[in-house]
């Protein structure tokens, strides 16, 4: 088999090692292929992690953190409410505005509409 | 296969809710910490460094969590470019670099509970071949052989987070493992 052909059925069996924890080894497969593989396999059994003396304290340390960062993100959400939930204007005051509104509409409207009268009356 | 994909769902439900839900980001913790380490551990001999790098990494993650959007990458690779950068920042300033903090000294020495004693002489001896022979690799080579088997990423993964072709990675880290194992050879020899 050639270099690159050992090569690519080296890496499809070492993706589908990874993958899937355990593979059969073709015993068909080049003796260096099946050795590496073999070797691939035992590297895969080492797990180092329960090696860490820093996992369990890491945890409550994250966990402190992340309560931090919800609480921050609660308090800013609470801060920013009372400008959303601005007091809309009341009934009375809508009411009060329309009138007054409507009252001066008609008094610019009188005004406009009695001047050329007067001007009339005059000459 | 169905698994795999699966997962990827989990994780991107989890990490898009990681920074306002506490129990999605600590979800993802335990989904990544053994990981995470075993990464850390494939690149430094030292087991102290390791645990400080690793806590960094988690710690950073944590803060950069906004950041993160589930349809760029995945949780992994986003999670894993943090935690290669961290190393290589601690070998470029290996001299200057600080242990640990004296605040959070505390969480470093103090024992895991779950600690294996009963793992064998046999299997820790062979653990130490094994870090003396990766001290040997070139740090390329060290960096994708940790890719490939401590944070169990497959090769498309590893050639997105380092620029190299998919081609490249497979011959890159095959050559890898036959340098470790003439090492492992001539050191029993020895």
């Amino acid at each position: 088999m050639t270099d690159r052909k050992t090569d690519t059925v080296f890496q499809y069996l070492l993706d589908a090692l990874i993958r899937h924890k355990e593979i059969i080894i073709d015993e068909t497969l080049p003796i260096d292929v099946q050795e590496d593989l073999r070797f691939a396999q035992w590297m895969q059994t080492l797990d180092f992690s329960p090696e860490s003396q820093v996992n369990h304290a890491l945890r409550r340390l994250l966990e402190k953190q992340v309560d931090l960062v919800a609480s921050a993100q609660q308090r800013r959400l609470a801060e920013e409410a009372p400008v959303s939930r601005r007091p809309r204007i009341s009934l009375p005051a809508l009411v009060g505005l329309i009138i007054g509104g409507i009252s001066m509409v008609t008094a610019a409207l009188f005004l406009l509409l009695r001047r050329p009268k007067e001007n009339i009356s005059e000459e | 296969m169905n698994g795999v994909k699966n997962l990827n769902v989990e994780e991107k439900v989890l990490a898009s809710n990681a920074g306002h839900q506490a129990e999605s980001f600590m979800a993802l913790y335990d989904l990544y910490f053994n990981r995470v380490y075993n990464y850390v551990r494939y690149r430094c001999y030292d087991p102290q460094v390791a645990d400080d790098l690793t806590a960094q990494s988690f710690l950073k993650a944590l803060s950069r969590i906004s950041t993160y959007n589930a349809d760029k990458a995945p949780f992994g690779a986003w999670l894993f470019a943090i935690v290669r950068n961290l190393v290589s920042d601690y070998y470029r300033h290996e001299k200057k670099y600080n242990l640990v903090d004296i605040e959070d000294a505390e969480f470093i020495v103090q024992p895991c509970e779950n600690r294996d004693l009963e793992e064998s002489a046999e299997q820790r001896e062979e653990k130490i071949k094994m870090l003396q022979a990766l001290d040997k690799l070139p740090s390329r080579q060290r960096d994708l052989i940790a890719l490939k088997f401590g944070s169990e990423m497959t090769n498309r993964d590893i050639a997105r987070l380092t620029g190299l072709t998919e081609q490249n990675v497979g011959v890159l880290v095959h050559r890898g493992i036959k340098t470790l194992r003439k090492h492992l050879q001539e050191g029993e020899k020895v």
